[in-house]
């Protein structure tokens, strides 16, 4: 077998957090994923204070995980960090000045030292600027993690942001006016709407577990936010297809699909996105 | 900033270490590249020679070669064979230049011979009294193949006797 054949069948892995469960990914012609479910107040995702009860224990399910799928030590595992834990903000076009005037002001916003701050910053198709910043003392958590379930450490990425230029890419590339993707998780969700590929809004709200009502409640409301009929909105996660049923009939929401049905599905399509991309 | 094809990265930035890591590869690859260039270089001298011999062993009127084409032939053929490097000089010329020019008294102890440069060598000698050395050098310097000398070192020894070591740079290498 030639290197480059092997180096494409060789399986990828990637890590996701939320505040339920860890799930691994083995990237392979046919991906698998696994998923441990947490003990209650063993991880709760917050962008200033630590997330993660005791590093070693989840550790420990962690490489549980990995090993049951296969994984060697020193693989090298991309890790998708829970979206509370990520302070994300956007900058509409025109942005603020320069590239270092833009991470100021990004820096105004972080509930945290800035000086504590890991921050990126994603450039759009009409030059908006996404920016995501989180706090060294929470991402090292998760780091020591991975490198306690012997892993080397890949692409790092927040769960909602992942698909984000993807999304970004195919929209512009169809040119729909405005279309909303809306990520949807246990205890939160995230909605991100685009005009022709420009991103030009981002929220994320906290709702109950299976709680409904707060999300369609909201997304009923957009085309008047926004001023303007959608062209399509997009549900993928946990209850997108309980969600999108209830949201055919909507006025002004054009046309509702669920793209996957299901948080773990979700979180294993964003996985594949960033370990495509490391 | 990042383009529209990649996204967000929260990892740990590149270390200091990786980005000396990469320049010390890139250091090494371009002293592969050069050897590799310096190794074709010398090949092709030696297939060019291999050429030549071949076409000279095929000619059945090998007399029509004069003395002075087929002397440089056998020169270069020996430099190679005695030194492994292409226009190197090889260690019998520098000697039997350096028994021509040795004086009574004088007596050679080292000949370091550079092989990266076709034309230089050192010769280390012993000699009684500084008119000795004096002489040495001006014999050297009186060969028509000497471009220069340089007086190295010159010391005196605990027994009284002087050690000298002189740089020699001649025209080529077959300056015999």
């Amino acid at each position: 077998m030639s290197f480059r054949s092997w180096s494409r069948h060789r399986p990828r892995w990637g890590v996701a957090f939320s505040d339920r469960f860890v799930l691994a990914l083995r990237n392979d012609e046919v991906p698998k994923s696994l998923t441990a479910e947490l003990p209650i107040g063993a991880l709760a995702p917050s962008a200033v204070t630590p997330n993660i009860n005791s590093v070693s224990d989840v550790a420990k399910w962690t490489a549980e995980l990995l090993e049951a799928l296969g994984a060697r030590p020193n693989e090298t595992v991309a890790l998708l960090l829970p979206d509370l834990a990520v302070t994300t903000a956007l900058f509409e076009t025109p942005t603020p000045g320069s590239d270092r005037q833009l991470r100021d002001a990004f820096r105004e916003r972080l509930p945290f030292p800035e000086t504590d701050a890991r921050c990126d910053f994603w450039r759009g198709r009409a030059d908006e600027v996404l920016a995501a910043g989180v706090r060294r003392s929470v991402v090292a958590q998760y780091e020591s993690v991975l490198e306690a379930a012997a892993c080397r450490l890949g692409w790092v990425d927040a769960a909602s942001l992942a698909r984000l230029p993807e999304w970004s890419h195919k929209l512009s590339r169809e040119g729909h006016d405005v279309s909303v993707l809306v990520q949807l998780y246990g205890s939160h969700y995230f909605v991100t709407a685009f005009r022709s590929g420009e991103l030009f809004d981002l929220r994320l709200r906290l709702r109950s577990p299976g709680d409904l009502d707060v999300v369609t409640g909201e997304l009923l409301r957009l085309p008047k936010l926004y001023e303007s009929a959608l062209s399509f909105l997009t549900l993928s996660g946990q209850d997108a297809r309980k969600c999108a049923e209830r949201l055919t009939s909507g006025k002004d929401l054009g046309t509702v699909t669920t793209e996957r049905d299901g948080e773990n599905a979700h979180l294993v399509a964003a996985i594949r996105t960033i370990i495509a991309r490391s | 900033m990042n383009d529209l094809r990649e996204g967000i990265y929260l990892g740990p930035p590149p270390g200091r270490t990786t980005h000396i890591v990469r320049a010390l590869l890139v250091l090494a690859l371009l002293g592969v590249i050069l050897q590799w260039v310096l190794y074709t270089r010398d090949r092709s001298r030696v297939m060019q020679l291999r050429d030549t011999v071949f076409t000279a062993e095929s000619d059945s009127n090998l007399v029509e070669m004069t003395e002075a084409e087929a002397a440089e032939i056998l020169h270069e053929l020996h430099a190679v064979a005695l030194v492994g490097v292409i226009d190197a000089m090889p260690p019998t010329s520098a000697l039997r230049f350096v028994e021509t020019v040795l004086p009574v008294g004088v007596v050679l102890t080292r000949l370091d011979i550079d092989v990266r440069s076709s034309a230089v060598f050192t010769l280390a000698a012993i000699a009684t009294s500084a008119e000795e050395i004096s002489t040495l050098q001006r014999e050297v310097e009186r060969s028509p193949f000497v471009v220069s000398t340089e007086l190295l070192e010159e010391r005196r020894m605990r027994d009284g006797q002087l050690a000298i070591r002189l740089r020699v740079e001649v025209v080529e290498a077959d300056f015999q």
